[in-house]
Order: structure tokens, then sequence, then C-alpha cells
């Protein structure tokens, strides 16, 4: 007798013999797969030698990708023929358990493929079951007729959240079962099953910290991320500060350093984003356009540290000073320094708390007092408590940050700042377009709310005229400013955007600029855009600040596969730069398929600036400008030549060009 | 109004005279209101600009108007164009257009043609293509100050000001008439775009009686601005009728 919830192994596929006895069928050769099954928790562990994966949704996966069948089928199979046909399953170690919880599995067996385990759930769960040497059955259980799901794979097992399932199969379900015939093969080992219309996004756990846990320093944060979609990005926050960005093969660990934080209980929050699915946006029922999935999970736990930052911010803005604080739970001494990012000594300071507290201004200059400028900073705070006592003095500890400074200054209400230029023409240039950028963006807003974005009250009042005074924007909320940005500018009648993408520091525009470099992956730049943008892979490179409306098209392969730093093209020959004045027009124009440098992409550089810059003569627009540049150099439209954007900055400021 | 009436009959007058005496192409929809872009107001080419063929710094080939290539392939295919424009009754220029009233021709050489960009009078621009599978006018449209696209870029307040108060309003529903008409002459294949998008070029309150048709390519990101291969902007003469002021053909290969 089975029990409803107790393991029962499937009986191996049999055929009828000519005298209709049930014969066993010679046994397949499943070497290349692993079975995944729908398995609730067990009082026991079926296989205790195999690796187990939580797959989330009370779905589990045991690896047996270490296992090699074809040995142990033939060993197996050697035994049954010797003994008459008895069950080879005892000599196999992962299923030993089998043995012993089995029964029921109908008449005489032998082992036929990985263990096949059913449960009697009512849930979807997938088999998987040997026809031959190379091809297997994919049976999905449990289907309910019109629901639709989704069969995904992958090659291995493993805790990397960016490990996902490749989604392979798509079906509308009209019975409570649906079949798949497979090719086994070693890149497609494991498989699984979701309901697509139950399907809200990535499924995320966090494994450590425990909720209510107490925490110090910089601490492990453990995640995992089930999902049937390709991730494009796992963010860590604490509140609403970004702390950390999973990369792929960290294993869903990263560090969060909290004593950035006051004392006391933090939200620790984990954002995933996948690619999405692609959907018609226009009921053409042609597909074109992706809708990406967000989750978010959180802990909530507390954090104590001897020593931790009271105003912690990604960026600070350039005023003269600035000031970081600190709060202690006992009196430290501590020495404060001030780094460049390649370790050169700015400043330093000692002291002891005084009442809990350290408080350090630095004013932006080095130990000479003369004047710094650099894009962002290292802070050090190595503390200890005082000498001279009878203990035995504790090793200091030094409490590290790097953060940006916005050396701009912010026109317009939702306008991100530019630095000051040596040039009064080119600073009056900037102010200007900013002024109009800005006031296209309140005008916007005004009839229509959603382009800004909610929580942006707090910026400063609009004129009648749509003008308003500067407001800073901060890397904390960089996400939604750009992101208001980005709707706003986009031209509600034109739909032209103002961008510029750039590659380096040495770039386009020469000198020692001070501008933050924002580096987006294509998914998040396809989300300020308003559109899950279908590129695939690549970093783009989006230069906010000082350049971001600064100056004109770049041929950069920002959008290129490889190259997270696409190489910077430069500025062609004849093409002056800012310092006299020519800017003129911005556009965001990259390859989406291929990052190449080359005379070819230079040439086609080379002339879409003529063609579209200097094109005084034709008033050429943009799109036009690249269509004969590809024509010019054919080779470059198998790169996919992308045109997101443009604008008009100062038309043509030297009219004789 | 008198005074206008007055006003209008001088303007008249010296379009007359231009077009008597240089046969330059006038503007049906607004005659230019500043004297610097009116069609009297810039030389024609010079014999310097027509003589022979010369290069520029991309290799580029430039020509005079009495240019053979020019003369006997190039301008042909636009009036061509301008023909059919003609017969749809959307044609902005109210006469004939000469190829002496053409310059600032270059012949850019791809590697089975040319593409050849070329100014017409003062406020317009075209550009022929000839390829192994093409040959015609693929892109059209106005130049200089009165281009209103330029005006909308550049947040142009003044131009965007005289622009508007010139402009007639249409309605979608009578451009979409006209569009589809155009779209027929123009051999835009609705198979192979999406639902064609239509949409007023204005900028803040500046409305200025123009409505663009864009069509992009079925299946095509509607993001990458090069995926709508096939536009034109409508430019309104009255509530149910309008000229087309701006084609462009990307789709051409």
């Amino acid at each position: 007798m089975v029990k409803p919830d107790a393991p029962v192994p499937l009986a191996p596929p049999t055929e009828k013999t000519a005298s209709g006895e049930t014969a066993l069928k010679r046994p397949s050769l499943p070497h290349f797969y692993s079975a995944q099954r729908n398995i609730p928790p067990l009082p026991f562990n079926p296989m205790p030698g195999l690796p187990l994966f939580d797959l989330g949704g009370n779905k589990f996966l045991y690896d047996d990708t270490a296992v090699d069948y074809f040995s142990l089928f033939a060993e197996s199979f050697s035994s049954s023929e010797s003994e008459g046909g008895m069950s080879a399953m005892s000599s196999m170690a992962p299923c030993n358990p089998c043995s012993t919880n089995g029964g029921g599995g109908g008449g005489g067996s032998f082992y036929s493929g990985p263990p096949a385990y059913s449960y009697a759930s009512t849930s979807l769960w997938v088999k998987i079951t040997s026809t031959n040497a190379t091809n297997f059955l994919l049976d999905v259980n449990n289907t309910v007729p019109g629901t639709v799901y989704g069969v995904g794979l992958k090659s291995s097992v493993n805790a990397d959240p960016f490990n996902t399932w490749t989604l392979a199969q798509v079906f509308s379900a009209t019975s409570t079962n649906k079949q798949f015939d497979g090719t086994a093969s070693q890149a497609a080992r494991f498989f699984n099953a979701v309901n697509l219309d139950a399907y809200t996004g990535p499924s995320i756990s966090i494994v450590s910290p425990m909720a209510g846990a107490t925490v110090s320093n910089d601490i492990p944060l453990q995640i995992r991320v089930t999902d049937i979609l390709p991730l494009t990005g796992v963010k860590v926050f604490v509140g609403a500060v970004q702390v950390a960005v999973l990369q792929s093969n960290q294993n869903g660990i990263v560090t969060v350093p909290t004593a950035r934080f006051p004392n006391g209980s933090h939200q620790i929050w984990v954002l995933a984003s996948n690619e999405g699915v692609p959907v018609d946006t226009d009921g053409d029922s042609v597909l074109d356009d992706y809708s990406p999935f967000q989750s978010a999970a959180n802990v909530t736990v507390n954090f104590t540290n001897e020593v931790a930052m009271q105003n912690y911010s990604p960026l600070w803005s350039k005023s003269g000073s600035l000031t970081l604080q600190y709060k202690t739970t006992s009196t430290q001494d501590y020495t404060f320094e001030v780094f460049k990012t390649n370790g050169v000594l700015l400043h330093t300071a000692s002291g002891q708390s005084v009442n809990g507290s350290i408080s350090r201004t630095w004013n932006f200059t080095d130990l000479s007092n003369g004047a710094v400028n650099e894009r962002s900073y290292v802070f050090s705070l190595t503390h200890s408590p005082p000498s001279g006592g009878s203990a035995a003095a504790a090793p200091p500890r030094k409490l590290l940050i790097t953060n940006f400074v916005d050396n701009g200054v912010s026109v317009g209400k939702y306008v991100v700042s530019y630095g000051t230029w040596p040039s009064s023409y080119l600073n009056n240039l900037l102010a200007d377009m900013n002024a109009n950028v800005s006031s296209t963006i309140n005008w916007a807003a005004y009839f229509n709310e959603d382009i800004i974005g909610s929580n942006r009250e707090d910026y400063n009042a609009v004129r009648a005229d749509f003008t308003s005074d500067p407001f800073p924007i901060r890397r904390a909320t960089q996400t939604n400013d750009l992101t208001a940005l980005t709707n706003a500018l986009k031209n509600q009648f034109t739909g032209s955007w103002l961008f510029d993408g750039h590659s380096s520091g040495s770039g386009m525009i020469p000198g020692d600029d001070d501008y933050l470099d924002v580096r987006l992956t294509t998914k998040q730049l396809a989300t300020l855009l308003g559109n899950g943008y279908g590129f695939i892979g690549g970093v783009y490179q989006l230069t906010y600040g000082t350049r971001l409306f600064s100056t004109m098209l770049t041929g950069c392969s920002a959008a290129g596969v490889f190259s997270e730093f696409p190489d910077a093209t430069g500025t062609p020959p004849g093409v002056d730069q800012a310092t006299d004045g020519q800017i003129k027009k911005s556009a965001f124009v990259g390859f989406s398929t291929i990052s190449y440098t080359g005379a070819t992409k230079m040439n086609w550089i080379i002339r879409i600036h003529f063609e579209w810059l200097d094109g005084e003569d034709y008033d050429t627009e943009i799109t036009t400008a690249v269509w004969r540049a590809n024509l010019a150099y054919p080779s470059v439209q198998g790169w996919g030549p992308t045109v997101f954007g443009f604008g008009f900055l100062g038309y043509n400021a030297n009219e004789s060009r | 109004m008198k005074r206008k009436i007055i006003l209008g009959a001088l303007i008249g007058a010296v379009i007359v005279g231009v077009y008597l005496l240089w046969q330059k192409p006038a503007v049906r929809p607004t005659a230019p209101a500043s004297p610097e872009v009116s069609a009297s107001a810039k030389p024609l080419p010079t014999e310097e600009s027509r003589s022979g063929r010369t290069k520029n710094r991309l290799d580029d080939t430039l020509a005079g108007a009495q240019d053979a290539e020019f003369t006997s392939k190039v301008f042909p295919k636009f009036r061509e164009f301008v023909a059919t424009l003609n017969r749809l009754g959307v044609s902005p220029f109210e006469r004939e257009v000469s190829a002496s009233e053409c310059s600032k021709i270059r012949i850019i050489h791809t590697p089975n043609g040319i593409i050849c960009p070329f100014v017409i009078g003062d406020g317009w621009t075209a550009d022929y293509m000839r390829s192994g599978t093409f040959e015609g006018i693929t892109h059209f449209g106005q130049r200089g100050p009165d281009n209103p696209f330029r005006a909308i870029s550049r947040a142009d307040m003044d131009t965007l000001k005289r622009l508007s108060e010139q402009a007639v309003p249409i309605s979608q529903e009578e451009s979409w008439k006209i569009a589809n008409r155009v779209s027929d002459a123009l051999q835009i294949e609705q198979a192979f775009f999406e639902k064609p998008q239509m949409h007023e070029e204005a900028m803040f309150e500046y409305r200025l009686g123009l409505q663009t048709i864009r069509y992009r390519a079925k299946g095509s990101d509607p993001l990458n601005q090069m995926n709508y291969t096939r536009s034109f902007t409508l430019k309104a003469t009255s509530p149910t009728t309008a000229v087309l002021v701006r084609y462009s053909n990307l789709e051409a290969r």
C-alpha cells in the first residue's frame, strides 16, 4: 500500500509482446539529462548523495550531472540479467531509498533512467521519460486547460541567480497533460514548467541574513533568484539607497556595508529585473516590443556598529565643502583621510569623538591647500578605542567609502547639471540650452504629470513661462531623475530626445570636465527610454552631467555587445570642439549588433558629421544623414545602426561651416 | 483689411515679376514673410558654380546646375516627383521648377550608384538616388529659416510664432484622406508597415498646421528612428486641402 504522498517509482516503460504478456522493455541509456520533479517537502532525502536545489514554489531539483548513468545502467542490466530480472535499484547508491520506499512500481523493475518519482501532487510538475539513447518524452502534468504554460531549460544548476531558466516552449493547455518529444543533449539537461498566466516576475528569496538578525560591518547578503527569463539586473538597497549590484558568477552573494548607515533597524531590499517577454503593442499580432518584469524582496535587520555614518550618500554636490558625520557608541580615536581614487592623499585630520559624534569637513583642497576637482574621492575613517587603558588595544577599524561629487550646477527643474567651462560663450550657450530644455520639460509636465513621475514635488516652482530655478540632481535619485528627464525630453510632438552617448573620459571634449558617468546596461537604458529595448547584451555608457547635453553626435559603439566601454570615436577632422562653441546638435546613435573600431566606422561617423552637423545647406535630418552614410559604407549596415533620438542644440553656431 | 489687400497685391506683383524675370519657383502655401528668405533675396547660381566638377573633403563630387549627369539623370526624376505631387494636388510649387534653379549639387558615390542631394531655389532640398534596384527621389523637404522642423528643434520662438500665425488648421480626419492618396501615389505598401502614425508638428502653443505621417517597418523596433522608413508631412492650405512639404524614403537601397 502506498501512501498518497509517498514517493512511488514510476513503472518502467513497457510494451506488449505478441502473446499479450507484459515484457520488460530493453532499458534505455539515459545518460544525458536529469529529472526535475515537483516534490513536496519530504520527510527524507531520497538521494542524499546528490545536491538538492530549491526552485521555489515547492519545487526541488536534484543535480545528477555527476552520476554516470551509463555505467550504472550497464552494471544494473548485467545484474538484472544474471539475477533473473530482479530489481537492480539497490545497486545504485543515489537510489538506495527508492527500493525501500518504492513498491508499487509495477512488475519486475530495473533501472531505466534517472530516478523518477510521483507524489500524486495536484500542482504542476514535469516528468522525463527516456525513449532511447538520445530521445525522451517530457510530460508537463496537472495543466489546466486554457492556461498558458512555459517550459524552461538550463544546462547546469547552481546558486548563481543569473543562471536562469531559458524559456524553450510556450503552450496553451488543452488538457491536463502536455507531452513533448525531446532530444537529449548536454546543453539542456534540466527542465522546469511554469504557469505563465500566474507568472509575475523573478522569484527572489533572501537566504541570509535572517529577518531580525543583528549585523555589523560588512555583511554578506545571499539571495536566490529563480526565473524563467534571463535576468538583466539585481540591485541591493538599504532603504532607498543602492549599495550593491549583483553580478553574474557571484553565486548570489554581495556585501552590504552596514556601517554606512545609522545603527538601528533597516530594510535591505533586493530588486531583480528580467528582459521580459515580447508583446504586441498595437494589436496587429506582430510582437514589436518587450515588456520586462521586476520583483522585489526585503528583509529587516538591525545594524549595530561602533562607528556608523549618519549622512551617507552615493553623491554629494560640491558647494565649497562637504561634511561627513559619524556616530560612535563609545569614545573613539580617529583619523579621517580623503584620497583621490588613485590613492593620492588629499586631506588628513585626527581627533577623538565628542559626545558620541565625529564630524569632519573638507573643502576640496589638497595637502598644499590647492583646489582639487576630481569626479570622485575615497573617504576613510580609521578608528579605535583610546589607547592608554589597561585593556589591550583593539585593532583599528576602517570605514571606507568612495563617493562621487557632483561638480555641476543644475539648471532647470529637472535638468542635469553641467560644469563650468573656461569659455563664457559656451557657458552662456549651455545655460540657454538648459533653460530651453527645462522649459520643455516643465511644459510637458504641465500637460501630463506622469512624465515627471511621483515624488517630484520637492523641486522648485514653475513660473508662468515654464522656466524654473535650478535644482541639483542627486545620485540617489538619478534613476528617477533620468527617467523623468528622458520622458520629458521626448518631445511630445516630434518624438525626439536629447541624448549623448560617450565612451570614456578622454572622449569628445578635451579637458578636465569632471562629469559623472552612469554606466547602464542595455536594458536599463531601454527602461530609461521608456521601452523594453530588444538589444542583446552590452553596456551603454550614458554621460550624465557635464556632457549629457553638451556635445554632439557620436558614433560610439555604445550599443555593442562585447564592449563594456565602447571605444571612443573621437571627433572627426574639421569638426571643432566646445572651446570655440561648435556645439550644435546631439544624437544618440549606436550599433545594435557589434562593436567595431576601424576606418569604415570612422568614415561613417565623419560622413554623419558632415551630413548632419554641417548639413546646413540641406537641413539634413539625422535619419537621412545616417541613411546616406549607410549607403556610402554598406558594411556598417550589418552592425545595425540605431538612432535612438536626436535634437538640435545650438544650430550651427558657426554658420560659415 | 484694405492695407492687407494692398500689401498682398504688392507681394503678388513681386512674385509675378520674379517669376517672369527669373523663372524661380514660388511656394504655394505661405509666401516667405521676411525679405531675406524671399525668392528674390539670393542670387541665381553663379557661373562658377555651373562650371566643371570639383571635390569636397569627403570625396563627393560637387557639380553645377548645368552638369550633364544632373540635367539628364537626376533632375528628370525630381520633375517626375513634383508632377506626381501636382497630379494629387499636393505640390508646394505653383509652377514648374527648372534645373537651372538648382544649386549645391553634391554627388555621393556609393558602391552601386549615387546619392545626389541638391537645393531648389532657396527654400527646398531633395535627394536623388540611383542604385541597382532603385532610382528616384528619396528625400524632399524645406530648408533654411522657414523650415518648421528647424524652428521646432531650436525652439526658435520667433519663427514658430511667425509660422503658426500663417498656419491653417486641419483635422487629422481630413489629413488622413489626403495622406492615403499620397501614400498610394508614392507606392507605400501598407502591408509592409505597422499601422501608420500621424502626429501634429507643433511646439508649445505654436501649432503649425503640419501633420506628419510615419510608417514603421512591420515588426521593427519602434525606438530606432531608422525603422520609420517612409514618412511625409502635409501642410494645410485650407481645412480640407494640403501640400506635401516633406518626404523621406529610407527604404531605398
